[in-house]
């Protein structure tokens, strides 16, 4: 992921900090980003949120500064006409219905009253609540206000999408299509970033990832940049081999290697291992050399999920990173 | 983006879209309104003061009903009971909450993150709680004054309405400019405010009265109406420098109650830009 600045990034942190009296929103983030579409990855509780509301400008910095599409969100109000937000948090409009809601909200951004009741039939349409754009919101299900929740987000048809936890609530055809038109805007070209802790949904949006934990930035870089992050961090691998025991001695002597454990499995040997090259490459030198013999080696699959549960684990300080049970 | 302007920095483009913004918050806020709670809210704002003083105006003796004095007396009852009263605390319940209704609601974020939200949102909802207010005041004063042993029923009428809609004006802006600054138990606080500085402070006869907005309206009241401050209020000589109410004319009190006015909604307009709330029960 490029880390250095272009003509007009994304945004761009600089020891962007924010507290909350003691406790810590967000920790000396640095980072710069080019325009693209990105997943903002992390539990409950993480700083996404806290984050989403700096780049909008909802919550000021403790210290540092950051600039969105090359603007201060607090200096300067015409970046609100660029971003479009959908918070996570439940919309609980009473009395009205989503045609007026959305008439309002476009009004807020000075649009006449025309053209913004023209845009949000429109935007009802493309987020399939045209049928439904008369009734009153709160008797709208949890996907219904979902999707009116993102109809107000890209109604004023902004350049950079921000949602928070877009697929809560939303039935398996709702995240279906909540994923296509996502997929959809990314391939526009536009601008998006999305914040969810459901690790497999946004891997279907994008393949630029950050991941965040106690408002620290563990983490960023495509799933390409971050599993070759992985293959460095201490992890489990499982081995199937009809030389178990030759294999758990010799594996026993080797300084990177944290734990054998015996699975119940017939030939099955569960490894903690702190440098996964290095494995593989002795594992290939003792195979050609007729030491061992192995049927099959199970590593961490790669995903972004093993990633995180393993940098939130270094993050917390835990020695062993991945299988607390696993043993020598 | 707007395809209608794209005008953001100069201040003739800033406020063409603020003005375009609001008028769709007061359409908006309007067309939810019309609540079965709500209409029970000014239907009783209306009828209270309304049956209070024709009480009143019942069980007052025949025999003083025509007097000069009773005519004063109830010009004072509906000043007290309309302007005073029934304005006070519904700006007190519409305008206070201003920020803090959309903060409790989870909608205060969707205002944050438009162009003129959150200006538009304040003076949006400040119009519509001056209209339902004046409305009900006026409409209130309506009923009531042709039950009342009035000398000038029209002109009492008509300074009452005006003292209603001034009442209002100032009232809202307090209120909202409370309601901007506190984010809790802001309806406490407004109501202690109103309580202390124009339910008491007000009736002082002191130099610190003059800032509140009951003694502004109250010497609209005796001036337009042609009342002398001295002959109801001075048993002891203390209203002669403008204790209970000052001298100059009504004009004058008009552009300072409209002035005052528009200084504290000024500074909530400036202050509900920068404070920082917290919206998000995570945040």
């Amino acid at each position: 992921m490029a880390l250095s600045g272009s003509v007009e990034n994304l945004f761009e942190f600089r020891n962007l900090s924010l507290m909350y009296g003691t406790v810590i929103g967000v920790n000396d983030l640095e980072l710069s980003l080019p325009k693209g579409a990105y997943a903002l990855i992390g539990p409950n509780g993480a700083g996404k949120s806290t984050l989403i509301g700096l780049i909008t400008g909802a919550l000021r910095p403790t210290l540092g500064s950051l600039q969105v599409l090359g603007e201060n969100p607090l200096a300067t109000r015409r970046l609100q006409e660029r971003i479009g937000v959908c918070p996570a948090t439940e919309l609980l409009v009473h009395g009205v219905t989503s045609l007026q809601w959305l008439v309002l909200l476009l009004r807020m951004s000075g649009w006449s009253r025309m053209l913004a009741k023209e845009r949000a039939l429109e935007v009802l349409e493309q987020v399939g609540l045209q049928d439904a754009k008369d009734r009153h919101i709160h008797t709208y299900s949890l996907g219904m206000r979902q999707r009116c929740k993102l109809a107000q987000a890209i109604a004023h048809r902004p350049e950079f999408l921000i949602l928070d936890e877009p697929f809560n609530g939303l039935d398996p055809v709702g995240r279906h299509q909540m994923t296509e038109l996502l997929v959809q805007w990314a391939k526009a070209g536009k601008s998006l970033l999305l914040a969810s802790h459901v690790l497999h949904e946004v891997e279907q949006v994008t393949d630029s990832f950050m991941l965040i934990f106690g408002g620290r930035l563990l983490a960023s870089g495509t799933a390409g940049e971050l599993r070759r992050l992985l293959a460095d961090l201490p992890q489990d691998i499982v081995v199937q081999s009809e030389t178990r025991d030759r294999l758990a001695s010799l594996l026993a002597e080797k300084p990177w290697i944290r734990a054998v454990h015996r699975d119940s499995i017939p030939n099955r040997l569960v490894l903690t291992v702190d440098r996964p090259m290095e494995l593989y490459e002795t594992l290939s030198l003792w195979v050609s050399s007729g030491q061992v013999s192995i049927e099959r080696i199970t590593g961490s699959d790669g995903d972004i999920s093993t990633l995180f549960r393993l940098l939130i684990s270094r993050h917390r300080g835990e020695r062993a990173y991945q299988n607390p049970g696993a043993h020598r | 983006m707007n395809p209608e302007t794209n005008s953001y920095t100069t201040a003739g483009g800033i406020a063409s879209r603020l003005l375009k913004s609001i008028p769709g918050v007061i359409d908006y806020e309007l067309a939810r309104s019309f609540t079965p709670a709500r209409i029970a809210m000014f239907t009783l704002m209306v009828l209270i003061p309304t049956a209070l003083m024709i009480a009143v105006a019942n069980l007052t003796p025949q025999r003083v009903r025509n007097e000069q004095e009773a005519s004063i007396a109830f010009c004072l009852l509906l000043f007290f009971l309309i302007p005073q009263i029934l304005t006070t605390l519904g700006m007190l319940v519409l305008a206070s909450p201003i920020v803090h209704a959309e903060l409790e609601g989870q909608s205060w974020l969707y205002s944050l993150i438009r162009y003129q939200g959150r200006r538009a949102l304040l003076l949006g909802k400040y119009i519509v709680a001056v209209l339902w207010t004046t409305c009900a005041g006026i409409l209130s004063a309506s009923i009531a004054i042709p039950f009342l042993p009035l000398q000038d029923p029209l002109k009492t009428w008509g300074t009452i309405s005006l003292l209603c809609v001034l009442s209002s004006i100032a009232y809202g802006a307090l209120f909202s400019l409370i309601g901007v600054i506190f984010q809790k138990r802001v309806m406490v606080i407004a109501f202690i405010y109103a309580l202390v500085a124009e339910g008491l402070l007000a009736w002082i006869p002191a130099v610190i009265n003059q800032f509140t907005i009951s003694y502004r309206l109250r010497s609209i009241l005796f001036r337009w109406l042609g009342l002398s401050v001295e002959k109801y209020f001075s048993s002891d000589g203390m209203v002669r420098n403008g204790m209970v109410a000052s001298d100059p004319t009504g004009w004058a009190q008009i552009g300072w109650v409209l002035g005052i006015s528009a200084g504290l909604l000024l500074l909530a307009l400036i202050l509900i830009e920068r404070i920082q709330y917290s919206f998000q029960s995570e945040l």
